[in-house]
């Protein structure tokens, strides 16, 4: 698979998508979703974070960013379950070090809808 | 702080001369979505309760072990056994090694203290969140008396489980059941209470009599039953622990199949009127009788919504036993079942949002569920002889009974979760048929 190179507004490349793919699976490995959530298809949270240059997530930048105020309970763990991924997984250490402005602040949607649920 | 001194630049810059600069530089966050993961059991450490003092060794361990257990049973978490524990936990208030639990890959930590004072016993417990190395929620208390610390242990592990699932826990309930002995040709059977886990069971009934489906109130204060001491089918009422029967209904013909409604004010059940069955909802006192079937057919194993404002039961009025709806104030029924196979014992869940059935088809019975208008038909389970479903608190789990063939075969209680996993049968020393969950005890 091949990606386009794009430039970014400070002029260098984007990032490809191996790259981002290979960041999704990295969280992607260590998201012990919460089994047997109830109507999955109704949840879906986002948190943001920042990254070290290392590729370490910075713990105290996590936040809930979607939905917010959350609905019930239930985002809120679903929420802590992928920040426990997200921290459980760190570092990062495949993304492109020259490309660190790109990924240094990440938005991680998490969406468990094709999972088990019940 | 921060907060604040963003509405201040706000308001006092022109919205277009603030904004421009961040909007060329800044470099948006990059953006992934996550749609699968791993499912498996979140593993979890519960190093043992620290006692305060002597006395409370021996409580705070078994304490610590009916919540390891409690989790554990439900499938959905795993125990990072204490042999592979790298901390040591001698006081409730010590830093927590976040470190060493993360090294062993324990996602929760639980960590607690037990007290005795005289008769009474106190937990006080804390979750936390190993990898964001903070707490999930606020730590608790609870207290009762030594004697009740399997409750006290229950109530902890509900909360574990409502802080790390988001769901209502189930632990702290009770569950009524029959318990049978003798041979299979003239079994003895009596009305029994135990924990969800099958722990302090008690007998409400003596055997001299046959007792049919017991149903629990769901502050399991009362259970009703059918009982045939008088020869036919009478419901029953048991209070206070079974010191105390009433006489449901003392209408003529027979009566069986009752459930209390949800606030445990009515009941629902059946009588035997010409050659059917119909239904009919009075006060728990017997008053206020209504009639809600007519015909011939026959019309039974009702039960409420959650709501108390319509009744499932089943009916062979359509030429084969089906599930139907139909308002607790009577009026016209809709039938929800529409398989192959006859349907039989509904039950709503405690959520309002599926309902139990037994099924019987192709000569096995099996547990299903189904969405309260008929949809989504799933069957959990199947065997020589599945029947009875009843729903756990939080509407997640059902129990049943098993009933196995054979000379030396006999009914077993088990427990299943709403997806079908989790197989597990309820320990209850012999054997044991018809289990009525009652709601979380407050």
């Amino acid at each position: 698979m091949t990606s386009a190179h794009v430039d970014t507004a400070e002029g260098g490349a984007s990032l490809t998508e191996p790259e981002k793919n290979g960041l999704r699976l990295g969280v992607q490995r260590c998201w012990n979703a919460p089994a047997d959530l109830r109507d999955a298809h109704e949840l879906k949270v986002t948190l943001s974070a920042e990254l070290a240059a290392s590729g370490d997530v910075i713990n105290a930048s996590i936040r809930p960013i979607e939905p917010l105020p959350m609905p019930d309970a239930r985002f809120q763990q679903l929420y802590e379950a992928g920040r426990r991924a997200l921290i459980r997984c760190s570092p990062y250490g495949d993304l492109p070090r020259e490309k660190y402005a790109q990924w240094r602040n990440i938005e991680v949607v998490f969406n468990p809808e094709g999972m088990v649920s019940w | 702080m921060v907060d604040r001194l963003r509405r201040s630049l706000a308001i006092g810059v022109p919205a277009a001369l603030a904004l421009r600069p961040f909007a060329t530089a800044a470099q948006a966050p990059l953006r992934i979505e996550i749609t699968e993961g791993v499912i498996e059991p979140m593993p979890f450490a519960a190093p043992g309760f620290v006692p305060d003092g002597g006395a409370a060794t021996d409580v705070a361990a078994r304490i610590t072990q009916v919540v390891i257990d409690d989790l554990v049973g439900t499938g959905l978490f795993r125990e990072v056994p204490r042999s592979a524990h790298i901390a040591r936990v001698s006081s409730f208030d010590a830093p927590v090694a976040f470190a060493d639990w993360k090294a062993i890959n324990a996602q929760a930590l639980i960590t607690g203290a037990v007290g005795v004072s005289g008769d009474r016993a106190q937990v006080r417990f804390r979750l936390w969140d190993v990898f964001a190395q903070a707490p999930l929620g606020e730590g608790l208390q609870f207290d009762g008396s030594t004697a009740s610390w399997r409750r006290l242990a229950h109530k902890v592990a509900d909360q574990v489980y409502a802080r790390l699932t988001g769901e209502t826990g189930y632990f702290d309930s009770r569950v009524a059941f029959v318990a049978a002995s003798g041979p299979k040709q003239a079994r003895r059977k009596q009305i029994g209470i135990m924990d969800y886990d099958g722990a302090n069971p008690v007998m409400l009934t003596d055997g001299s009599a046959l007792v049919l489906t017991p149903r629990i109130a769901a502050d399991a204060r009362r259970v009703l039953f059918t009982s045939y001491a008088s020869g036919a089918p009478k419901v029953m009422m048991l209070e206070g622990g079974g010191r105390a029967r009433t006489v449901i209904s003392d209408a003529s013909g027979m009566t069986f199949a009752p459930r209390f409604s949800p606030n445990g004010a009515r009941v629902v059940y059946s009588r035997s009127v010409g050659t059917g069955a119909d239904l009919f909802v009075s006060d728990i006192g017997g008053g206020g009788q209504v009639q809600l079937t007519r015909g011939s057919s026959i019309n039974t194993a009702p039960a409420f919504s959650p709501d108390g404002n319509r009744v499932v039961f089943e009916s062979d009025r359509g030429g084969t036993q089906q599930l139907y709806v139909m308002s607790a104030a009577g009026g016209e029924a809709s039938r929800i079942s529409f398989g192959d196979g006859r349907y039989a014992t509904p039950v709503w869940s405690p959520r309002g949002d599926m309902i139990a059935f037994t099924k019987i088809a192709g000569g096995r019975f099996h547990i299903g569920v189904m969405r309260q208008d008929g949809s989504g038909e799933k069957l959990l389970t199947g065997s020589y002889i599945d029947e009875g479903p009843t729903w756990a608190p939080n509407g997640r789990v059902l129990m049943f009974f098993r009933e196995s063939p054979g000379a030396g075969g006999g009914p077993q209680i088990y427990s299943v979760d709403i997806t079908g996993r989790n197989l597990r049968r309820v320990p209850t020393g012999g054997f044991a048929s018809d289990p009525s969950w009652s709601g979380l005890l407050s």
